[in-house]
C-alpha cells in the first residue's frame, strides 16, 4: 500500500473537496482518499497505480494536481526578493547615469561611455538581459492575458519591453557588425527601467498583502494533531485522524483538547479565548462540552469524543473562512482596468500612425521606426508605482491613527462603506468582567477594600473573581464557599463575606443604601457585597464594560449616513441593554457562529457595503465576507488575520478616520494614474516622428526623462497626502 | 433538438460551476447549455439521448446530485 499527498489546485469550497474525495474513492486502485480543503491537499492511499494515473483522475474530476505537497516558506522568498531589488536598483542608477549624465554636466564613466560605443552598448545589453530574466514572469503573464483577450498592466509592460528590446537588439547587432549607428537608437534603458519600476511597485504591494491564508494556517496550527487515548491500563498518543466517536481521551494541565467532546471525569478550567475572544476561564466538569483546541489550565479530565475531524466546531469555522475567502469578488484593480483600455488604444494609434505615414509618403523603414518608438514610449513605468506608493503612505497615516491596514484593496473600498456591523462581546465591550462601580461604606481606602476582596476572591472559582487583582497579598484562613451566595474567609481574625444580595438576607443585615443597589442592577451589573463580621464595608458592581468613545463614534457614523448594526451571539436582553447605552437601534441577537457570516452575506446581497468589527474566531468568517473586516488587537490571532484592518489601540472612534483618509488617498491614486500617463502621452507626438523636420526627434533619453519625471511626480504627489495632514 | 431542465444539488461556489462547465464543454453531443448557481438549474440542449445520459453521469461523477 502506497501513500501520497498531493497539492490540489482549483478547490474553492467544501463541495469541491468532498466531491473530489468521492470521485477518487470510487476509482479502482485507490483505497482511501482524504481531501483537506484548508490546506488544498489530497492524501491518497493506493495500490497498483502510479502517480501519473492518480493525477489524471484528479484532472477528470475537474481539478489539477500541483505535485507533491511541500510546505513553502514564504519568509525566505521575501528576503531574496529584497536583495535582488536593491542590486538591480544599483544597476538602474548606473544605466540612468550613463545615458543622462551629460544633462547634469556630470563626468562620464571611464571606458563605458559614448567614445566606446561597443563597450557601452554591450554593458547595457548585458544588464538588459538580466532585467529580462528578472521580469520574465510579468512578460509571460502579459502574453497570456493578451492571448485571452484580457489585456492588463502586464500586457502593457510586456508590449513596451519587448518592443524596445527587439528594436534595440537590431541596432546593437548592427553596431557589432561594424555599421555605425546612432547610439540614440538603443532603448535598452527603457526596457530595464520599466521592468524595474513595475517590480518595485509589486514588492511594495506584496509587503502588505492580504494575509487571510495566514489565518487559515494559524487555525490549522490551533487544531491539534495528536490526541491522548485512554486505554485500560495505559495511555496512547494517537494522530487525530485515528480518533473515533466515543473514544475516551484525556488531557492534563497545558494540554489541548483534541476533539470536540464531553467531560466524563474530572474538573478543570479551560481557556476558550481562541474561539470566543473572552479570556474568562470556563469551568468544565462532568457532562460539560469541550471544544477542540481549547487549553486546560490545571487538573485532569477524561472526555468522550463527540465530533471528530470535519464535524468539529473549529473545522466548520475554518471551512467557512476558506469559502468566504474564495467567494469574495476580487475587485478588479484600477491599474489593470486602465491598462485594459490603454493597450488596444495605443496599438490602434501606433498602427494608424504607421499606415498614415506610409500613405503620405514616409519611407517604410522610417514609418516602422516611428511606430515602434511610439509603442516604446507609451508604457508608463510609473504605473507600477502609482498605486502602491499611495497605499504605503495611506497605511502609514492610518498607522498613526492606530489603524493597521493589511491590504491595498481596503483603500478602494473604504470610501463606499454605508453600513457598519459591530460584534458585541469583546468588541463593543472588553469581554471581561470589570468593576463598573465601587461604593465604599467603610473607613478603609478603596484600594484596601478592593485588595481585601481580591485576596478572598483568589480562592473563588466564580467568574466574578477575575475582576479583582491582588495588589498586596494577605493571609486568608478558613475559606468557605456559600453555594449560590458567595464566599467567606478570615483575614486578621475577622470574617469577611463576599456575596450577592442573598448574602445580606443570610446574615440578617439590611443595607441603608438601596438606591446604590438599584443603580447597579439597572446598569446590568453583577452584585458583590463586602461584609466584615456584621458590617457592610462596601458594594461593588461588576459587569462587562463598554469600551470608551463608542457612543461618540456611533453618533458620528449616523451623522455620516452610515447605518450601524449590532450582531451578537448573546441573548437579546443583554444585547439591547448595551445597545441602548451606545446608541445602536438595530440589534440582531442570538446569532450562531456560522450565522454571522450569513447575515453579512445577506447585507452584501442587498447591495450594501459592510464594514464589520469583531474579535473572536467565530467572527472570522464574517470578517472575511464583509467588504472590510476590522478586528480589535485584543482579539484572537485568527480574527486579526482574517480582517483587512486591525485596530491597534482598540479605539473604535478611529474607524471614521479610516474612511476619511481612504477617500483622500483614492483621489491621489487617480491623480497619480493621470500623471503616470501624462508625460508619456506628451512624448507621443515627438515619438510619432512628425516633428523631425523641426529637429525634435525621439531618443532614448527622452524616454528615460519621461519615466523619471513621471516617477518623481508620482512619488511627490503621494507624499502630498502626508503634508496636508500636518 | 431536445431541451431538458435539471436541478443540480451540491453546488456551493463558482468553482463548482466552472468544473461542471469544463466537463460539459468536453462532452460530445451537447449543443449548448445554461447553468446558474443561484437557482441551481442546468438547461441542456442536445440531439441524442445518449448525450444527456453522458452529461448526467459526468456531473454525478464530480460529486453532485441531479434531480430532474
Amino acid at each position: 500500500m502506497k501513500k501520497i499527498v498531493l497539492s490540489i489546485g482549483g478547490m474553492t469550497c467544501s463541495a469541491c473537496s468532498s466531491g473530489l474525495e468521492k470521485y477518487l474513492t470510487k476509482k479502482e486502485g485507490i483505497k482511501k482518499a482524504t481531501v483537506n480543503l484548508v490546506l488544498s491537499i489530497a492524501s491518497i492511499e493506493y495500490e497498483g497505480l502510479n502517480k501519473k494515473e492518480i493525477e489524471r483522475f484528479i484532472k477528470e474530476a475537474g481539478f489539477i494536481s500541483l505535485g507533491e505537497f511541500k510546505k513553502i516558506e514564504d519568509k525566505e522568498i521575501q528576503s531574496s526578493d529584497k536583495t535582488k531589488l536593491i542590486l538591480l536598483g544599483g544597476l538602474i542608477i548606473l544605466l540612468m547615469y550613463s545615458s543622462m549624465h551629460h544633462l547634469l554636466f556630470l563626468p562620464q564613466i571611464p571606458y563605458i561611455n559614448r567614445n566606446h560605443p561597443i563597450l557601452l552598448s554591450t554593458m547595457i545589453f548585458s544588464i538588459t538581459l538580466l532585467f529580462l530574466i528578472y521580469g520574465r514572469d510579468i512578460l509571460k503573464s502579459g502574453i497570456k492575458n493578451l492571448i485571452h483577450r484580457m489585456p492588463n498592466m502586464d500586457t502593457l509592460v510586456m508590449l513596451s519591453v519587448l518592443t524596445s528590446f527587439f528594436y534595440s537588439l537590431e541596432g546593437y547587432l548592427k553596431l557589432l557588425n561594424g555599421t555605425h549607428i546612432n547610439l540614440e537608437n538603443l532603448y535598452f534603458e527603457s526596457t530595464c527601467m520599466i521592468l524595474y519600476f513595475i517590480k518595485l511597485g509589486r514588492f511594495i504591494e506584496h509587503k502588505s498583502q492580504d494575509k487571510t491564508k495566514e489565518a487559515i494556517k494559524k487555525l490549522v496550527q490551533i487544531t491539534p494533531q495528536q490526541a491522548i487515548l485512554k486505554l485500560k491500563n495505559q495511555e496512547k498518543n494517537v494522530p487525530i485522524d485515528e480518533v473515533k466517536i466515543n473514544d475516551l481521551l484525556l488531557a492534563r494541565a497545558g494540554d489541548k483538547i483534541a476533539v470536540d467532546g464531553e467531560v466524563v471525569k474530572g474538573k478543570t478550567y479551560v481557556d476558550e479565548s481562541f474561539i470566543t475572544g473572552e479570556s474568562l476561564p470556563v469551568l468544565k466538569k462532568e457532562k460539560s462540552p469541550v471544544i477542540a483546541g481549547s487549553i486546560i489550565y490545571d487538573g485532569y479530565i477524561e472526555y468522550k469524543a463527540k465530533k471528530i475531524g470535519r464535524d468539529s466546531t473549529i473545522s466548520h469555522i475554518v471551512e467557512l473562512v476558506v469559502e468566504a475567502t474564495n467567494s469574495k469578488n476580487k475587485i478588479a484593480k484600477l491599474a489593470d482596468k486602465l491598462s485594459g483600455y490603454f493597450v488596444p488604444t495605443i496599438l490602434f494609434l501606433a498602427l494608424a500612425l504607421f499606415l498614415i505615414q506610409l500613405l503620405i509618403g514616409y519611407p517604410f523603414e522610417e514609418a516602422l521606426i516611428n511606430m515602434v518608438t511610439m509603442l516604446v514610449v507609451a508604457c508608463p513605468c510609473a504605473l507600477g508605482l502609482a498605486v502602491p506608493l499611495v497605499v504605503v503612505v495611506n497605511n502609514g497615516h492610518c498607522a498613526e491613527k492606530g489603524l493597521f491596514v493589511r491590504n491595498s484593496e481596503t483603500l478602494e473600498k473604504a470610501k463606499e462603506i454605508d453600513t457598519v456591523v459591530f460584534d458585541k462581546t469583546g468588541t463593543l465591550t472588553y469581554g471581561k468582567l470589570k468593576r463598573f462601580k465601587t461604593f465604599n461604606y467603610s473607613n478603609k481606602t478603596e484600594e484596601e477594600l478592593l485588595n481585601l476582596v481580591a485576596n478572598i476572591e483568589y480562592y473563588s472559582n466564580h467568574p466574578i473573581a477575575t475582576a479583582f487583582k491582588i495588589t498586596k497579598k494577605v493571609e486568608v484562613k478558613d475559606i468557605q464557599t456559600l453555594t449560590g451566595i458567595g464566599i467567606v474567609g478570615k483575614i486578621n481574625q475577622k470574617k469577611i463575606y463576599l456575596g450577592n444580595e442573598k448574602l445580606l438576607k443570610k446574615l440578617n443585615l439590611a443595607s441603608n443604601e438601596n438606591k446604590d443597589y438599584e443603580f447597579l442592577v439597572e446598569k446590568g451589573c453583577s452584585i458583590l457585597y463586602v461584609v466584615e463580621e456584621k458590617q457592610i464595608l462596601g458594594l461593588i458592581g461588576v459587569r462587562d464594560v463598554i469600551r470608551p468613545h463608542i457612543k461618540k463614534t456611533i453618533q458620528a457614523f449616523k451623522e455620516n449616513k452610515i447605518e450601524v448594526i449590532m450582531l451578537t451571539g448573546d441573548n437579546e436582553k443583554t444585547a439591547k441593554q448595551i445597545a441602548n447605552e451606545v446608541g445602536i437601534t438595530n440589534v440582531i441577537a442570538n446569532v450562531l457562529p456560522n450565522e454571522k457570516s450569513q447575515q453579512i452575506d445577506q447585507l452584501i446581497k442587498e447591495g450594501k457595503k459592510v464594514l464589520m468589527v469583531g474579535d473572536g474566531i467565530n467572527d472570522a468568517p464574517a470578517l472575511v465576507k464583509a467588504t472590510i473586516g476590522v478586528s480589535i488587537s485584543d482579539g484572537t490571532d485568527v480574527a486579526m488575520d482574517a480582517s483587512s484592518v486591525i485596530l491597534m489601540n482598540n479605539n473604535l472612534s478611529n474607524l471614521l478616520d479610516l474612511i476619511k483618509i481612504s477617500k483622500r488617498s483614492y483621489k491621489i491614486i487617480k491623480q497619480n494614474l493621470f500623471w503616470a500617463f501624462f508625460y508619456n502621452l506628451c512624448m507621443l507626438p515627438i515619438a510619432s516622428g512628425f516633428f523631425k523636420k523641426y529637429g525634435l526627434m525621439m531618443t532614448p533619453m527622452f524616454g528615460s526623462l519621461a519615466m523619471t519625471l513621471s516617477s518623481l511626480t508620482v512619488v511627490f504627489n503621494s507624499l502630498k497626502l502626508e503634508r496636508r495632514k500636518k | 433538438m431536445k431541451t431538458v431542465e435539471l436541478s443540480i444539488e451540491g453546488m456551493k461556489c463558482m468553482g463548482c460551476v466552472t468544473r461542471i462547465k469544463n466537463v460539459l464543454d468536453n462532452l460530445k453531443g451537447i449543443h449548448s447549455y445554461d447553468l446558474t448557481l443561484e437557482e441551481k438549474k442546468l438547461i441542456l440542449n442536445f440531439k441524442k439521448e445518449k448525450a444527456l445520459l453522458n452529461a448526467i453521469e459526468a456531473i454525478e461523477n464530480l460529486g453532485f446530485k441531479i434531480i430532474k
